[in-house]
C-alpha cells in the first residue's frame, strides 16, 4: 500500500483478540449452537482479510484465542490452516494465551502440542513470560502472556521502561483487565496509565469484549481493547471488531476499530401481534441473533397468527426462519381461549358442551389445569377451523 | 465534491490533469456521475426507472450480471443501450449481443441512432476485432456459430434479448443429482451459448418481461448465467426440494419472500404502473380494423384448386432439395396476393419445363433459379434456421422420379392454373378491400383521428409492386406519396431520397453511417417528411422506427407472430402519441384464414381489440398482454402451421387442425396464465411508493449532474484547445452550447478535418462525452502536460474554503494520488495530498481539492518548501489510511450480501438433508416396531435387514449434513475464496504526479 520504496518509515498493525474459539453456546438448538460456534471460526478469514486489506506488518492477538487451554482439534487445525493459506513472511502474526487459554503445560501452547507445528514460522506464539520482538528497524514488542486462569499482577509490569534514547516505536502487548469497578473482582489488572507508564507508544490488550479507547478521551499513546471480532453475548458494547493501528514517523498512533463480524445479537420483545408483525418484516434479521421476549395475551385467532409469524421468525424443517437465530422466550404469550365459541360457527352440541366444561375449568383457580384448558380450548378451535 | 466550481480562465496544467483524470476515472455503479454519463453519449432522455436499471446493471457486471426485467414497453433497450455506452467509455471493447433473428435489425438501428454505436451483425468468423456484435441466437447456438465465437476472442458483456425464449430452459441439462450434462440433447442452442460465455467469464445480461413462464426451473435456469458459481440457489435438485411445492410451476408455501430476497441480488424489475408518472409519454393503446372481402367465385375456385394441388402428396414440381421450403413459400405468397399466386405458378411453370428433355442446362438437374428466386421473392432470411434443436431443419426428402408424361401433365394443370390467375388478378377483391381501408384512414385523419399515413407490410415483392401500381392506378395516392422500402433499396427513388436526407439533415454525429443504414434512414425520412404511403417488405420490420406515423396494415400476415409483433412495434412504439390502428384483411369464405386470424388476434392478443370497418366490435383484447403472450406462446405458431401444411392432404383437414391448434394454444395460455397469477408476485413486490420515491429522486438530480458533467467535459476539451491554440468557437443554443472546431492536425485523425459538437442535450448534433475522441485526445494531452515537479503559486477563490484563509503565506507540496479499488466493482479514487510546512498531517481533502481549484500559476522562482519527501509519504499513508474507510463501508455492505448467500447456499441443502434425516429415523423407528412385533424368524429378519440398509443411508446422510455445518463444500470455498478476494484485495496506488506550492 506504500507509495515509496523505503516502505519502513511507517508501521501499521492489526490487533485483534477474545477470538473463544472452540466456545459452546448450550442455551440455542443444537444447530444454531453450531452456527454459533462455527462463526468464531469464520471470523478469522476476515480477521486476516483485513490484515492484508490494510497491508499491515504485523497481527497482534491479544489473548483468549481458544475458550479453553486444550480446545478440540477441530479449532486448533482451522486456525493452523487458516494461517498456513497465507504467505506472510514478512507479516508476523503474535498469539498471546490468556485466562481462558493460558500458558499452561499441555495446553495448545504447550510446544509439543501438535498445533504448534503446524503453524508457519511467522506466527509466533507468546510462550515465555517477556517477549520481546523486533517489529521493523524503528518498531520493537513487548509482550507478556497469562499462565493462569486468575491472577492478580498486572501483566505490564515485566514491560522495561523505554530506556533514554530509544526513539523506536514500542508496542505492548498483553491480556487483562483495566476496569477497576468496586466490588467487582479484576482479573489481571491493568493500570490505566500503563503505556505512559512503560512508554509504550501503543498498548494492545485482549479480555473485555467490546471495543474500547483507555482512557475513553483517547489521549496518546492509546490502550485499546478491540473487543471479541464476533459477539458471543447480548449485553456486549461494540463487539464485532479488530483494531486497525497506523503510526507515522513521529509515533503516534492513529486507530481505526474496523467491523468484521457477520452476526449481531440483539435483545427484543414484543408486547402486540403488530409490534411482531412489523419485527417478522424487518429486512435485517438474517444476520441477527435475535433473543425474542413475547408479553401478549391473545384470543385463539390471533394466537393462531401469532404462532404463525412466529414460525417465520424460527423457520421450520421445510423453510429457513426469517432470524438467523432465534431465541425465544414465550413465557409471557398467554392464550384467553375462553370465548372461542365466537370464532367457531356453529358447534354440534357435544363439542358445545365440552367447551362449556373446558370454559368452567379455565376460570379455575389452578393455573396449570387453567392453561391446559385454554390450550384444548384453542386446540378445539383449531379443528373447528380445519373442518 | 463534485459541486465545486473551477476559476474562469484558462487551467493550470495541474489542473488540466487533475480534472482529466477524475473525468474518467471509474466510478461506484450509484455514483451520480457514472449513471448519468452514458446519457451523453446517447440520444434518450432515460426515465428513472431506465437509471435504476442502469446502475443495477453496471454493479453486478463483475459479478456475472444481471437480469433486467422490466414490463413490455419499459425501454430495456435503452437501458442496454446505456450500460453497453458506458462500458464502452470505460474500455470495454467488445460486446456480444444475442437476439431472436428478426429483432437484429431492430437493436442494430436503435444502438446507431439511440448510441451512436454502429453494431456488426456478426457471421461465422465475422466476431473477431473490437465492437458490438449483433448474432441471431440460432447462429450463436449452432454448433459453427459456437466454434466461431470461442475462436473470436473474449467478450466483455454478452447481451441476451428474450432471453426467457430459449435460454430459461438450460435447466433441462441437469440432471437429478444437479450435475451438468455434456452430452445432453435437451436446450443445445442454450449450452452452446453457455459454453462460450462459461469459457470468457463474460458477463451476462438477460432481457426478458416474463422471467416466470411456465416454470420455476426456467427462473433457475435464467439465473445460472448471471451467478457463475450457482451459489444464490444453489443446484436444481435442492433449489426444487426448497422453493418448489412437488411441482416446477408452484412456489412452496410460504417461501415467497425468501425466493424474492434471493432474487433481487441479480433481478431488476419495474412495472408500468411504478414507471407511468415518470413517462412524458405515456403508453398509447393499439386495436385492429378487420376489413373482410368476399372473393369471387373464380378466384374463390382458383385458391382451392391451387391449394388442393399443394396438398397432394406426390406432386412434381415440388421434388427434391427444399421441397419444404419451396411449399411453405408458395403457400405463404398465395396468401399475400393473386399477383404473387400468378407470379409463383410461372415460376412452378418453369420448374416443370426445366424437368423435360430438351430442356437447357443439364438434364433433369435441380432447377435451382426457379427455386431461389421464389424465395428470394420472400426475402425470408429466417429460413436459415440454423440446427437448433433439430427440429427446424427437416431431412430433405429424397427426390420422386417422375416421367416424362407425368411432368408433361402436371405442367398443363399449372398453366391452366396461370391462366385462371390472370383473369383474377384484374379483379383483385383483397385490393379493393385495401383501397376501402384507404378511404376508411383519410376519413378518420379529416375528422383529426390519425396522422394519415400509413404503413402497408407485405411478405413479397411482387405484392408490394403490385400494391404500388394498383394505388396510383386507382388514383387515390400519386407516385410520389409512396415510399417503397425492401431488404435491396437499390433504385432510382432511394437514391433520391438519400440525396434529400443528406441536405436536410446535418448529421452531426461522430459515426458517420454505413451507405446500408444511411439509405434505411432516408426513406424514412422521405416518408415521414414527403411521402404519405410507406410500402414495406419484412426487412422494413425489423428495426424502423415509424413511430411518428399512427396506422399499419398487415396486407398479408406472416405466420410467426413475433414477426407481426415487429411490424406493429414499427408504430406502437416509445415515443408514439396516437393510438394504433392495425388493419388487416380477411377473405369470409376461407375458413383456414379465419382460424389463423383468431390464434393471433384472440389467443396471442396480438392487435388488441378488434373492430370491423363499422366500429363493431369482434373481439375486446388486452393490447398490454400482446408482447407478453406472443413471447410465450407465439415461438411455436409457425412451427406448427408449416407442420399442418406439410402433413395435411385436403382443405378439410388443414381446417381441423388448425382448430385443433387453436384449441392447444388457448389451453396452453391458460395455463401460462395460472402460473404467470401465481408467481408474478414474486418479482413484483416492491412496494410502489418506495419505488416512486427513488425515481423522483434520481429525476430530481440528474439534471444537475449532467450540467456538472456538461461542465467538467467544456472545461478539459477547451483547456486542450486552448493549450493546442486549435481554433474553435462557441455559440449558445438553447439548450446546449455548440462547439464549432476549425481543421487542425492537433486533432485527432476522424476529427481532423473539423467538426462541431454540442455540449448539452442537441437534438442535431451529436453531444460531448466520456468516449468522444475529442475528449480522449484532451486527456492524453492533459496527462502528457507535466514533466517535471512544477512549483506553482495558489490563490484561493474568494468564496471557496474560509478555513484556507489561514494557510495564506504557507509553502508546502502536494501529491495527487489514484486509488483504485479492484472489488465488487472496480472503482478509482483521486486524493490529493497537501502537506504544508510545519504540519505533521496532511490538509483535508477538501481543503485540498479547493487548492487545486483556485487560481494557479507557475512560480518557479519561489522559495521551494521545507517539506521533507518522507514526511509527504508519511502524510500520504496517513491519508489513504483513514479515507479506505469509505469505500470499505460500501464493499462490507456487498460482502455481507454475499456472505449471506454462501451461508444460505450451504443451508438449503442441510434443510433438505435434515428433512431426510427425520424421515429415516422415522423409518428406522417403524421398522424396529415391525421387528419387535414380528411373529416368524423371516420376518423379523427382513425388519433386520431393513433397519440395516435404512441405518447405513442414515449414516450417510448424518455425514454429509457434518461436512456442510464444517462447510467442507468445494462450491462454498471457490464462493468464499471469490469474495474474500474482491473484499480484501489491497487498493493500487499510484502517484500521478507531484508539486510544490504556496499559499498566496
Amino acid at each position: 500500500m506504500t507509495l515509496h520504496a523505503e516502505a519502513e518509515v511507517v508501521l501499521k498493525l492489526l490487533h485483534t483478540a477474545d477470538w473463544h474459539l472452540g466456545r459452546k453456546f448450550a442455551a440455542f438448538r443444537d444447530e444454531d449452537a453450531t452456527t454459533l460456534s462455527r462463526a468464531r471460526m469464520t471470523v478469522l478469514d476476515r480477521i486476516l482479510g483485513a490484515a492484508e486489506r490494510h497491508a499491515v506488518d504485523a497481527v497482534l492477538c491479544a489473548g483468549d484465542l481458544f475458550d479453553e487451554p486444550t480446545p478440540g482439534k477441530e479449532w486448533w487445525e482451522g486456525l493452523a490452516q487458516r494461517l498456513q493459506q497465507r504467505r506472510w513472511e514478512n507479516r508476523p502474526v503474535f498469539l498471546l494465551p490468556g485466562n481462558h487459554d493460558p500458558l499452561l503445560p499441555d495446553s495448545i501452547w504447550d510446544e509439543g502440542h501438535p498445533f504448534r507445528s503446524a503453524l508457519p514460522p511467522w506466527v509466533h506464539v507468546i510462550d515465555r513470560d517477556l517477549c520481546e520482538h523486533p517489529l521493523s528497524a524503528n518498531a520493537v514488542l513487548y509482550a507478556v502472556p497469562c499462565r493462569s486462569r486468575a491472577g492478580q499482577s498486572d501483566p505490564t509490569e515485566r514491560i522495561p521502561h523505554r530506556a533514554p534514547g530509544d526513539e523506536r516505536i514500542r508496542i505492548g502487548l498483553v491480556h487483562g483487565s483495566t476496569f477497576d469497578v468496586p466490588g467487582c473482582q479484576t482479573n489481571f489488572p491493568i493500570a490505566t496509565d500503563a503505556a505512559i507508564e512503560r512508554g509504550l507508544d501503543y498498548l494492545a490488550i485482549g479480555d473485555t469484549h467490546g471495543f474500547r479507547f483507555v482512557p475513553p478521551d483517547r489521549t496518546q499513546p492509546p490502550t485499546i481493547y478491540p473487543g471479541t471480532p464476533e459477539p458471543t453475548a447480548f449485553d456486549e458494547r461494540d463487539p464485532g471488531n479488530v483494531a486497525v493501528v497506523f503510526f507515522n514517523r513521529r509515533r503516534r498512533a492513529q486507530v481505526q476499530p474496523e467491523p468484521v463480524a457477520h452476526w449481531t445479537w440483539e435483545d427484543c420483545s414484543v408486547g402486540s401481534l403488530a409490534e411482531l408483525r412489523t419485527l417478522r418484516d424487518r429486512s435485517d434479521l438474517e444476520r441477527r441473533v435475535l433473543r425474542l421476549r413475547v408479553e401478549m395475551r391473545l384470543s385463539a385467532p390471533e394466537y393462531e397468527q401469532a404462532e404463525r409469524l412466529l414460525d417465520d421468525l424460527q423457520g421450520s424443517p421445510a423453510r429457513h426462519g426469517r432470524a438467523g437465530v432465534l431465541v425465544l422466550d414465550r413465557e409471557g404469550l398467554a392464550l384467553q381461549a375462553t370465548d372461542v365459541e365466537a370464532y367457531c360457527g356453529e358447534l354440534p352440541e357435544v363439542l358445545q358442551m365440552a367447551v362449556r366444561r373446558l370454559q368452567e375449568r379455565a376460570a379455575a383457580s389452578d393455573p396449570h389445569d387453567a392453561a391446559v384448558a385454554q390450550r384444548a380450548l384453542y386446540h378445539l378451535y383449531k379443528a373447528s377451523r380445519a373442518s | 465534491m463534485t459541486t465545486s466550481r473551477w476559476p474562469a480562465g484558462p487551467l493550470h496544467p495541474v489542473q488540466r490533469r487533475y480534472l482529466a483524470e477524475d473525468l474518467v476515472r471509474l466510478r461506484r455503479s450509484d455514483e451520480q456521475r457514472r449513471y448519468a454519463a452514458p446519457q451523453r453519449a446517447a440520444r434518450v432522455d432515460p426515465n428513472p426507472h431506465q437509471i435504476e436499471a442502469v446502475i443495477f446493471a453496471l454493479a453486478r457486471v463483475r459479478e456475472g450480471g444481471c437480469i433486467l426485467a422490466d414490463e413490455v414497453g419499459l425501454g430495456k433497450t435503452i437501458e442496454t443501450g446505456l450500460v453497453i455506452a458506458q462500458l464502452l467509455a470505460e474500455g470495454a471493447r467488445r460486446v456480444l449481443l444475442i437476439a431472436p433473428k428478426p429483432l437484429l435489425g431492430q437493436w442494430r438501428q436503435e444502438l446507431f441512432q439511440l448510441f451512436d454505436i454502429e453494431a456488426r451483425e456478426g457471421e461465422s468468423g465475422g466476431f473477431t476485432g473490437d465492437g458490438v456484435f449483433l448474432v441471431g441466437r440460432e447462429l450463436a447456438g449452432s454448433q459453427r456459430g459456437r466454434d466461431a465465437l470461442l475462436g473470436s476472442g473474449r467478450f466483455d458483456l454478452c447481451v441476451i434479448d428474450e432471453a426467457h425464449e430459449v435460454f430459461a430452459g438450460i435447466y433441462k441439462r441437469f440432471d437429478a443429482f444437479g450435475q451438468y450434462l455434456l452430452d445432453a440433447k435437451d436446450a443445445r442452442t442454450a449450452a452452446r451459448v453457455r459454453e462460450v460465455l462459461v469459457a470468457g467469464g463474460i458477463p451476462v445480461l438477460l432481457l426478458t418481461a416474463t422471467p416466470i413462464q411456465n416454470s420455476l426451473a426456467e427462473l433457475w435456469g435464467l439465473v445460472q448465467y448471471v451467478d457463475p458459481l450457482g451459489t444464490l440457489l444453489g443446484d436444481l435438485p435442492t433449489f426444487r426440494e426448497v422453493f418448489c411445492g412437488g411441482d416446477d410451476r408452484v412456489l412452496a408455501r410460504g417461501q415467497e419472500d425468501e425466493l424474492r430476497t434471493r432474487l433481487k441480488t441479480v433481478l431488476q424489475r419495474t412495472l408500468r404502473r411504478q414507471a407511468k408518472e415518470f413517462l412524458e409519454k405515456p403508453f398509447v393503446d393499439r386495436h385492429a380494423r378487420l376489413f373482410k372481402y368476399t372473393m369471387s367465385p373464380i378466384e374463390r375456385e382458383l385458391y382451392d384448386d391451387v391449394t388442393a394441388y399443394l396438398l397432394e402428396p406426390g406432386i412434381v414440381a415440388f421434388q427434391g432439395r427444399q421441397r419444404q421450403l419451396l411449399l411453405i413459400g408458395f403457400h405463404r405468397r398465395m396468401a399475400s396476393s393473386t399477383r404473387a399466386l400468378a407470379a409463383s405458378l410461372e415460376r412452378v411453370a418453369s420448374r416443370l419445363r426445366a424437368m423435360l428433355p430438351g430442356a437447357p442446362g443439364p438434364a433433369k438437374a435441380e432447377p435451382e433459379p426457379e427455386a431461389n428466386a421464389m424465395l428470394a421473392d420472400l426475402e425470408d432470411t429466417d429460413l436459415d434456421s440454423g440446427d437448433d434443436e433439430g427440429e427446424a431443419a427437416t431431412p430433405d426428402e429424397p427426390p420422386i422420379i417422375a416421367g416424362e408424361a407425368a411432368v408433361r401433365r402436371e405442367l398443363q394443370r399449372v398453366e391452366g392454373y396461370i391462366r385462371r390467375a390472370e383473369l383474377v388478378v384484374q379483379d383483385d377483391s383483397k385490393l379493393r378491400a385495401l383501397l376501402q381501408a384507404l378511404a376508411f384512414v383519410e376519413d378518420h385523419s379529416r375528422r383529426g383521428k390519425g396522422a394519415g399515413k400509413l404503413v402497408i407490410f407485405t411478405e413479397s415483392l411482387v405484392t408490394q409492386e403490385h400494391i404500388r401500381d394498383r394505388l396510383i392506378e386507382s388514383g387515390m395516392v400519386t407516385s410520389a406519396e409512396i415510399t417503397l422500402f425492401r431488404g435491396n433499396n437499390d433504385s432510382p427513388r432511394a437514391r433520391e431520397a438519400l440525396v434529400r436526407w443528406r441536405e436536410d439533415v446535418a448529421f452531426a454525429s461522430n459515426s458517420r453511417p454505413s451507405a446500408d443504414m444511411a439509405v434505411r434512414l432516408a426513406l424514412v425520412h422521405e416518408f415521414q417528411h414527403r411521402s404519405r404511403v410507406f410500402i414495406s417488405t419484412e426487412a422494413g420490420a425489423k428495426g424502423l422506427n415509424l413511430q411518428f406515423c399512427d396506422t399499419l396494415v398487415n396486407y398479408d400476415l406472416p405466420w410467426n407472430p413475433q414477426r407481426i409483433e415487429q411490424r406493429i412495434g414499427r408504430c406502437h412504439r416509445y415515443g408514439q402519441r396516437h393510438p394504433v390502428t392495425v388493419i388487416n384483411f380477411l377473405a369470409e369464405d376461407n375458413e383456414a384464414q379465419q382460424l389463423t386470424f383468431e390464434i393471433l388476434s384472440q389467443k396471442l392478443e396480438l392487435f388488441g381489440t378488434v373492430l370491423d370497418a363499422s366500429d363493431q366490435v369482434l373481439h375486446h383484447g388486452d393490447a398490454l398482454q400482446s408482447g407478453i403472450l406472443t413471447s410465450a406462446l407465439g415461438a411455436e405458431l409457425e412451427l406448427e402451421l408449416r407442420k399442418i401444411y406439410e402433413r395435411s392432404r385436403t382443405i378439410d383437414e388443414v381446417t381441423s387442425e388448425l382448430r385443433a391448434l387453436r384449441e392447444r394454444i388457448a389451453d396452453e395460455r391458460q395455463r401460462f396464465e395460472q402460473t404467470h397469477a401465481r408467481t408474478a408476485a414474486l418479482i413484483e413486490k416492491h412496494f410502489d411508493e418506495d419505488v416512486r420515491r427513488v425515481f423522483r429522486l434520481r429525476q430530481a438530480e440528474l439534471p444537475l449532474v449532467l450540467a456538472e458533467l456538461d461542465r467538467d467535459l467544456r472545461h478539459v476539451v477547451a483547456s486542450f484547445l486552448e493549450a493546442r491554440e486549435i481554433p474553435h468557437s462557441w455559440s449558445r443554443r438553447e439548450t446546449c452550447e455548440l462547439l464549432t472546431v476549425a481543421p487542425s492536425e492537433h486533432l485527432p485523425p476522424a476529427l481532423r478535418g473539423g467538426f462541431s459538437v454540442a455540449i448539452g442535450t442537441s437534438a442535431e448534433h451529436g453531444s460531448l462525452n466520456l468516449g468522444h475522441p475529442l475528449v480522449n485526445a484532451a486527456v492524453a494531452d492533459a496527462r502528457a502536460a507535466i514533466r517535471s515537479r512544477p512549483r506553482v503559486a495558489i490563490v484561493p477563490l474568494k468564496d471557496a474554503a474560509p478555513a484556507l484563509e489561514v494557510h495564506r503565506g504557507k509553502r508546502g507540496s502536494m501529491r495527487l494520488c489514484k486509488l483504485t479499488f479492484d472489488g465488487f466493482e472496480r472503482i478509482e479514487r483521486l486524493v490529493a495530498v497537501v502537506l504544508l510546512e510545519g504540519m505533521e498531517h496532511a490538509l483535508d481533502p477538501v481543503l485540498a481539492e479547493a487548492l487545486l481549484r483556485a487560481e494557479v500559476r507557475d512560480a518557479p522562482d519561489a522559495e521551494p518548501p521545507r517539506v521533507g519527501s518522507d514526511d509527504l509519504d508519511d502524510a500520504t499513508d496517513e491519508l489513504l489510511f483513514r479515507l479506505q474507510r469509505e469505500v470499505d463501508q460500501a464493499e462490507q455492505a456487498r460482502f455481507e450480501l454475499a456472505a449471506q448467500q454462501a451461508e444460505k447456499f450451504i443451508e438449503d441443502r442441510l434443510l433438505v438433508l435434515r428433512r431426510r434425516r427425520t424421515s429415516l429415523e422415522a423409518s428406522i423407528q417403524q421398522s424396529e416396531r415391525k421387528r419387535d412385533a414380528a411373529t416368524g424368524s423371516d420376518a423379523r429378519t427382513e425388519a433386520e435387514r431393513r433397519i440395516l440398509q435404512t441405518e447405513v443411508e442414515h449414516s450417510e446422510v448424518q455425514a454429509a449434513v457434518e461436512r456442510l455445518e464444517r462447510r467442507d463444500d468445494a462450491t462454498f470455498q471457490r464462493f468464499q475464496d471469490h469474495i474474500q478476494r474482491r473484499r480484501y484485495t489491497p487498493p493500487e496506488i499510484i502517484s500521478l504526479f507531484e508539486m510544490e506550492l504556496v499559499v498566496e
